[in-house]
């Protein structure tokens, strides 16, 4: 589809440009091309790093991200999010830059990136820069571009902003490093969950040239932590951590095998962030799903949901889902799924539960956890006290009590509690409202002996990408 | 004691003025549940009730957020500096009645959210911070033939003073203008220099609108950008008002029209 549209960019007449930003091919069309290009790449958060300015140069950064605009599409514009280069070398069958694709063409220099990321900046356009890239010449050519890019942004025109960078497999150890002193966090995708998918589907690419990177990364992180407890003023490496992200629906891996993947990303590498990537089928091939009903959005809403308890809640992939089950329900999130399946657990008492019990109650939160266990020092919370607290009743009722009582009379077995939570209804993004299921796998899932539509209400942050 | 008459003290729309109410408030020693303090521009007189208007003074209010500071804690300084600052005509009173739980409660103020003072004080708090995050995204710059930064924004609650702090920070280095256009203030920052927060600002709209060259471009540059982000597939602009409601757009270079 892409192919069609980035052909036709749309040409602006009569601009007058500053002479500096002019180049033989305009820069109106590449940053077009190379949007186009960089936008299937889904981490777009600006979060995990706190920069004061210190009167100089131009830039900060706030730890919790700020989202600067939102696309058609609803995902949030926090980074001015490119390729350096989309004429890459490489032929990844589910990639829209693949070699063998009839794609018009186009690589920045690095200085066009720094006009551009500082003219954007300095009009509160953007957080900040989010560099990618195809594979020009080799890795190494690439890496080096990338490099000179935030050396530039950082050490000519003070740039104290964002910046999240590639980091390109296969390239020079010295090249990542010294990237990795510029910029505020790295990534090394995964791009598909399994190392045998990776082989069908991108041959060019091997599962250890990917996780190569990443555990130089990883390692050099924990040493520059160690240099700063010893050297206050030692320089910044990677502040932000390192994240990864995934396509899913490429490949026939199941839920599981996906949360087991993430789960040993973040215990072994210690990534910050694992995104996953409802995959959108930009082109025609054998290898891959045709996908009439669109990107298998659902999925991925119910990963991230798992990824949040495995990251958040102290879940387990192994508690969320087992071999007899490996896919997530379509109709309850994970949490109740899991809850609905251990009512032995239950009903869990709010006034003296300790905080990771009360994580695990469908509608609470960390938030509303914490919050519990402050304000139950100075009183007994009852059921009107939790909704001020911020607790989503309609889910928690049917797994608590407070001094004892339950909210109503209810009869506890799996079948009604999960009957109770659809009938309650979920707050799901809106793509995924009215009617919109774009993923369902019924037959694995009709072991509630429901088919009530999703019920759906209230608003999602949809923000997932924050933290 | 019962047959005391209930007191109205009146101050005005600021920080300072309602600290200056609930410092009146605490040395008049009248007794808290006696006394009452509201907005002057939103109060409507009554015959059986004793209006006193107290008039703004810094050091009053000044002694009042230091003793929030210390005796309570930071957090509670930022509930009830953000809620002074919200588009609700009872919040002098709220903040009012969340001093009285926190001077008695000391510093876990913050965390008694099961009380109704202090849960009314959270949400003002909750609603300016929201609205500030919002706009610290979406406040755009346009640079002006003089080089001058210059912003038009219409906010819900006054938002001059935690947008002027957090982009003192980011561009230290150059001259900008937040313009608040429904109360026509202003923010102004002078390059190298803090910033000042001006009332009844005079803006003559031929001066904004005489932009710089690059403006334009770099304008048609963002539009080409964000126009190109979005992955067509996922479209869904339900998603994207929620999460940036309309009443922003107007002020939008990306979505203005």
């Amino acid at each position: 589809m892409d192919a069609g549209k980035a052909v036709n960019i749309q040409q602006p007449v009569n601009i007058q440009r500053a002479a500096s930003i002019q180049q033989t091919m305009d820069i109106q069309e590449k940053l077009a091309i190379l949007a186009d290009a960089a936008k299937y790449d889904v981490a777009c958060t600006s979060s995990g790093v706190d920069r004061r300015n210190g009167r100089r140069g131009t830039g900060s950064a706030a730890a919790a991200g700020i989202c600067h605009s939102f696309a058609g599409d609803g995902r949030c514009i926090s980074l001015l999010k490119i390729l350096l280069s989309n004429d890459c070398v490489y032929d990844c069958r589910y990639c829209i830059n693949r070699r063998s694709n009839d794609v018009p063409r186009a690589t920045f220099t690095p200085e066009e990136i720094c006009e551009l990321t500082m003219g954007f900046y300095r009009r509160n356009y953007i957080e900040g820069l989010f560099l990618s890239s195809g594979v020009v010449k080799n890795a190494d050519h690439t890496m080096e571009l990338i490099c000179e890019t935030v050396r530039m942004l950082r050490e000519t025109f003070h740039f104290f902003g964002y910046i999240h960078v590639k980091a390109i497999p296969g390239a020079d150890p010295m090249l990542i490093e010294r990237a990795g002193y510029y910029a505020d966090r790295m990534s090394c995708n995964l791009e598909l969950p399994t190392a045998e998918s990776l082989m069908k589907l991108a041959p060019q690419k091997s599962r250890k040239k990917i996780l190569t990177p990443m555990r130089q990364i990883q390692n050099r992180i924990t040493q520059n932590k160690n240099e700063l407890t010893v050297y206050r003023h030692a320089p910044k490496f990677v502040p932000a951590g390192q994240s990864t992200q995934m396509i899913i629906g490429a490949t026939p891996e199941t839920d599981l095998q996906i949360m087991q993947v993430s789960e040993s990303l973040y215990e072994r590498f210690s990534l910050k962030r694992v995104f996953y990537s409802a995959y959108v089928s930009v082109n025609n091939d054998a290898l891959l799903p045709a996908l009439p009903q669109g990107p298998p959005l659902l999925r991925e809403h119910r990963l991230y949901q798992a990824d949040w308890l495995l990251r958040f809640y102290g879940f387990k992939a192994s508690e969320l889902l087992d071999e007899a089950r490996p896919n997530f329900n379509t109709l309850l999130d994970p949490k109740c799924d899991w809850a609905v399946r251990h009512l032995e657990g239950f009903p869990v008492e709010v006034n003296r539960a300790d905080y990771y019990t009360l994580l695990r109650v469908p509608g609470i939160g960390v938030r509303s956890a914490r919050r519990i266990c402050q304000a139950r020092r100075s009183a007994v919370l009852d059921f009107a006290d939790l909704k001020k607290l911020g607790v989503v009743l309609k889910r928690a009722v049917y797994f608590i009590t407070c001094s004892g009582r339950m909210f109503g009379r209810f009869r506890i077995d799996e079948d009604a509690v999960a009957q109770s939570l659809i009938q309650a209804g979920e707050r799901l993004p809106a793509a995924l409202r009215d009617g919109g299921m774009t993923y369902r796998q019924m037959s694995l899932f009709d072991d509630f002996h429901v088919t009530a539509p999703v019920a759906v209400q209230d608003r999602q942050s949809a923000c997932t990408g924050q933290l | 004691m019962e047959d005391k008459k209930p007191r109205i003290l009146l101050c005005s729309d600021s920080t300072e003025g309602i600290l200056s109410a609930v410092h009146s408030a605490y040395l008049s020693r009248y007794g808290h549940k006696y006394i009452t303090i509201e907005l002057k521009d939103s109060y409507e007189p009554s015959l059986f009730l004793d209006a006193f208007e107290v008039p703004v003074d810094i050091k009053k209010a000044e002694s009042v957020a230091r003793a929030v500071m210390e005796k309570l804690s930071m957090e509670a300084w930022s509930w009830v500096r953000h809620a002074s600052m919200a588009a609700e005509p009872g919040k002098a009173q709220a903040i009012y009645r969340f001093l009285n739980v926190g001077f008695a409660a000391g510093p876990q103020v913050c965390q008694r959210l099961a009380n109704d003072h202090v849960l009314a004080v959270y949400r003002l708090w909750r609603q300016v911070a929201r609205e500030a995050d919002k706009l610290m995204g979406f406040v755009r710059f346009r640079e002006l033939e003089s080089g001058i930064l210059f912003a038009v924004i219409a906010p819900k609650h006054q938002q001059l003073y935690l947008l002027g702090e957090h982009f003192s920070d980011r561009f230290p280095e150059e001259n900008w203008v937040i313009y608040d256009e429904l109360r026509r203030m202003a923010c102004i920052h002078r390059a190298g220099q803090g910033f000042a927060v001006a009332k009844d600002v005079p803006v003559n709209p031929g001066a904004i609108n005489r932009l710089s060259d690059a403006e334009q471009s770099f304008d048609a540059l963002w539009k080409t950008f964000f126009r190109h982000i979005e992955i067509s597939e996922r479209a869904n602009p339900k998603l994207q008002i929620q999460m940036m409601p309309k009443r922003f757009w107007r002020n939008l270079t990306e979505l203005k029209l």
